[in-house]
């Protein structure tokens, strides 16, 4: 969208539930729509900024609306590894209450319509415009996703020269965001599943020792390890969980390890159950009928209930853990908290463990 | 300095201060072991105080470090301390108290359900300490954890009931449950005074009703193989003014169903409720492979129709039995008898029902073919119902109306054991037996 060009005419649900329409927010001087999304490691980085944004203009005269814009079908298992939550309406919802996010949250995930307007290819970017709902600026917010780094505020200066009736300096810079993913995608991310599950399949079975050397942490990474039964309905049960999980985070720093308590003699069983389940994680059987010796070898502490989920950090530190059923939401954000970041994306586990701390 | 987890703890007012303290001193235990294991500086955090392992540094057996935590929400009774008052309903109709036994000498309190296979697999060693040791001054008593309402269909593969007093009374009465056996389901106070992690799980008292002995009956889930009888020897030694050899041991079975967890089952019925519901005609020839299953499941065969009133009305049992059983080698197949032109509404009323296994509709109105295919106990009215084994053996038929707990019983003794130690076959086996001598 050129600069000069008309606001477009959305009319789009917002996690309160309700519809939200460009006439809606007619009485604002200025009118900022920002494309975010659940998912975008650069959306959660710039989460804050876009925060004080909304929170410092709303009285003077500015509307700040955020529009999700990514085909949740098209979002690839493998761009899920900065996040907890899909980007479907009701997970943005999830997400808003999560991470505190009071401005009008929109889903436009079906049509996509807004953000092929605007003609936006990452979250986030920001449209900005003026009282006649002509587009002033558009592009990045700053000019660093290290908040720390930031030189040049451009959206505020954009707003700042709008509210003082001045030309805006600089009406269009590069958004370098989490490029937006559009239905188009949907058939790669359905071959990343497919690709996924037709990896093989295997389970080992571990003996005490083992057991012990897992619970010590040997992997040099943080390390999830679950403890499940066939016969256990809520190991079953949240098992496809735990394997999503698995599949969203397996490119970062983090093993994954099931641990059935069944039977040795029981394998055949337990296998049919991990390839219907297209279980490709690190899988081990108890070696040894007993499980009170088992459970033990792996730790003296260890529940007697299954299921039980633990993170372990590097050193072995028992950072969560679940006994009974897994909260998944929980699982997520643990590991979020945790793992270290990566070069792309600095500040994301400092982001995770605030909103922990909150 | 963990700032994050030592703020959060700090803020934390509903836990009491020592663990507070001990959750900074946790903290700090990482920070530094973290540098030693040269980590990236950034500082790992809990996701949440509550349900996460933050509180206490044991580690027993670990250095330092966090270590796995005992459930912080519903903390095992310590040893040593007061038995917890309760007052109970039983399946007796009447309520139990804690005072009721203080002429005991030893008072053990073992938590146990109906829908648990551990727990299963302990009855009868649960009835032979009741048994041994009635006389010698020792109460037994069991107490069901579990809200009905908290527990799946999903976690009913072992069992022809859940966990309510209705079905207790039923299972008691079919097992011979004498020992008293009461109902926690409804507030689950007295489940989480005791911090009972598991069915079974078991609490022994001495004279003065202070906790002598908490945890698992023995050392082995399969009764050939026990070695160490722990809750008997805690006994042994009460009884002998003895001092109990081993005071807790860790305790293994189902998870107790909190009712604060009970999301889960509607989360269950949402998803079962999004699966599809499909259709398919059916020949003569197509039932006969049916009743010779050649499968190493076992088949629950039910024949209906939209005239037969009984029919609707059990459906939804049917359906709920194919939920229970579907993990395991179980199939149910449900035959429509209706003629073929009624195909859909026969659909419609599976997609009411959410009848997500295999349904089938008979494809012709030449009931003779049909009887020929299924056998002659089908004397072409409905419902009725076949329970068919590997192999083609029909154990359970039944023309008319069923009592749904009877066909899933007959299920339960079909399919084999998953593992060695269940036993669960050898349960509902036992069960059908008694009822037919009974009959």
């Amino acid at each position: 969208m050129a600069i000069g060009a008309s606001a477009p005419d959305f009319d789009l649900p917002g996690v309160d539930g309700k519809n939200h329409k460009l006439s809606d927010y007619a009485s604002a001087k200025i009118l900022a729509i920002v494309l975010e999304s659940d998912h975008s490691p650069a959306s959660q980085l710039y989460e804050g900024r876009i925060g004080k944004l909304y929170e410092s203009y709303k009285d003077k005269g500015v509307a700040l609306v955020a529009i999700s814009p990514d085909s949740p079908d098209a979002v690839a298992i493998d761009q899920m590894a900065y996040t907890d939550e899909g980007d479907g309406l009701e997970d943005m919802k999830d997400a808003a209450e999560y991470r505190h996010i009071d401005w009008p949250y929109l889903y436009d995930g079906d049509k996509q319509t807004a953000a092929k307007v605007l003609g936006a290819t990452t979250t986030p970017e920001i449209f900005i415009f003026d009282q006649a709902r002509n587009l002033q600026y558009r592009g990045r917010i700053d000019d660093n996703i290290d908040e720390s780094l930031v030189k040049s505020r451009d959206a505020q200066s954009a707003i700042d020269a709008l509210l003082a009736g001045q030309p805006v300096a600089v009406a269009t810079t590069e958004a370098n965001g989490t490029p937006i993913n559009w239905a188009s995608g949907k058939a790669n991310a359905q071959a990343k599943i497919a690709k996924i599950e037709t990896e093989p399949i295997s389970v080992s079975l571990a003996s005490k020792d083992e057991l012990g050397k897992i619970r010590s942490n040997p992997t040099g990474k943080y390390l999830v390890v679950n403890f499940w039964a066939t016969w256990c309905g809520p190991c079953v049960g949240e098992f496809p969980d735990l394997q999503e999980t698995y599949r969203m985070f397996r490119n970062r720093d983090l093993t994954f390890i099931t641990i059935s308590e069944n039977d040795p003699t029981e394998k055949a069983g337990v296998m049919d159950f991990l390839r219907k389940e297209h279980a490709s994680s690190e899988n081990y059987l108890f070696s040894d009928s007993n499980v009170y010796t088992m459970q033990a070898a792996f730790d003296p502490e260890m529940p007697g209930a299954v299921p039980v989920t633990f993170l372990f950090a590097p050193n072995g530190d028992v950072l969560y853990q679940q006994v009974g059923d897994l909260d998944t939401m929980k699982l997520r954000r643990a590991i979020l908290a945790n793992l270290p970041d990566t070069k792309e994306y600095p500040g994301e586990q400092k982001y995770w463990s605030s909103l922990a701390g909150n | 300095m963990n700032s994050f987890g030592r703020k959060r703890y700090l803020r934390s007012a509903k836990w009491p201060l020592a663990l507070v303290c001990a959750a900074a001193m946790v903290a700090f235990a990482y920070a530094s072991s973290a540098q030693d294991a040269g980590q990236p500086a950034s500082q790992p955090a809990a996701a949440n105080p509550s349900s996460a392992a933050g509180g206490q540094a044991t580690g027993r057996g670990r250095g330092r470090g966090r270590g796995i935590q005992p459930d912080l929400e519903h903390p095992v009774l310590p040893i040593g301390s007061p038995a917890p008052d309760f007052s109970l309903e039983g399946i007796d109709g009447k309520i139990h108290t804690l005072g009721e036994y203080s002429n005991a000498k030893v008072l053990a309190v073992v938590f146990e359900s109906n829908h648990c296979p551990v727990s299963i697999a302990y009855e009868e060693r649960i009835r032979a300490i009741y048994q041994d040791y009635k006389d010698k001054g020792v109460q037994l008593i069991a107490i069901n954890p579990n809200n009905a309402g908290a527990v799946r269909l999903n976690e009913l593969g072992y069992t022809d009931s859940t966990d309510s007093m209705p079905e207790m009374k039923i299972r008691a009465a079919l097992r011979h449950i004498d020992w008293p056996y009461l109902y926690d389901g409804e507030t689950q106070t007295t489940a989480a005074k005791f911090g009972a992690v598991a069915t079974p799980h078991i609490f022994i008292f001495d004279q003065d009703r202070k906790l002598r002995y908490e945890g698992r009956i023995d050392d082995s889930t399969d009764i050939t193989k026990v070695k160490t009888q722990d809750a008997r020897n805690a006994i042994d030694a009460l009884l002998a003014g003895q001092p109990v050899p081993v005071a807790s041991t860790p305790a293994f079975g189902c998870s107790t169903k909190w009712l604060s967890k009970a999301t889960g089952v509607k989360e269950e019925m949402e998803a079962i409720m999004k699966e599809p519901v499909n259709l398919s005609a059916a020949s003569a020839d197509d039932l006969k492979k049916i009743r010779a299953n050649a499968s190493d499941k076992t088949v629950v065969v039910e024949f209906w129709s939209l005239k037969c009133k009984d029919c609707l009305d059990e459906f939804h049992d049917y359906e709920n039995t194919y939920r229970m059983y579907r993990r395991r080698k179980f199939d149910m197949i449900t035959v429509s008898t209706d003629s073929p032109g009624e195909q859909s509404k026969v659909l419609d009323f599976l997609h009411e029902q959410y009848a997500s296994g295999t349904n089938l509709q008979f494809d012709s109105a030449d009931t003779k073919a049909l009887q020929a295919a299924v056998g002659e106990k089908w004397k072409s009215s409905e419902p009725f119902v076949m329970v068919i084994g590997p192999n083609g053996n029909v154990v359970f038929q039944k023309a008319g109306k069923v009592n749904i707990l009877e066909v899933r019983r007959h299920v339960l003794a079909s399919i084999p054991n998953d593992g060695p130690w269940f036993g669960v076959q050898e349960y509902w086996t036992s069960v059908i037996k008694a009822e037919g001598n009974r009959n």
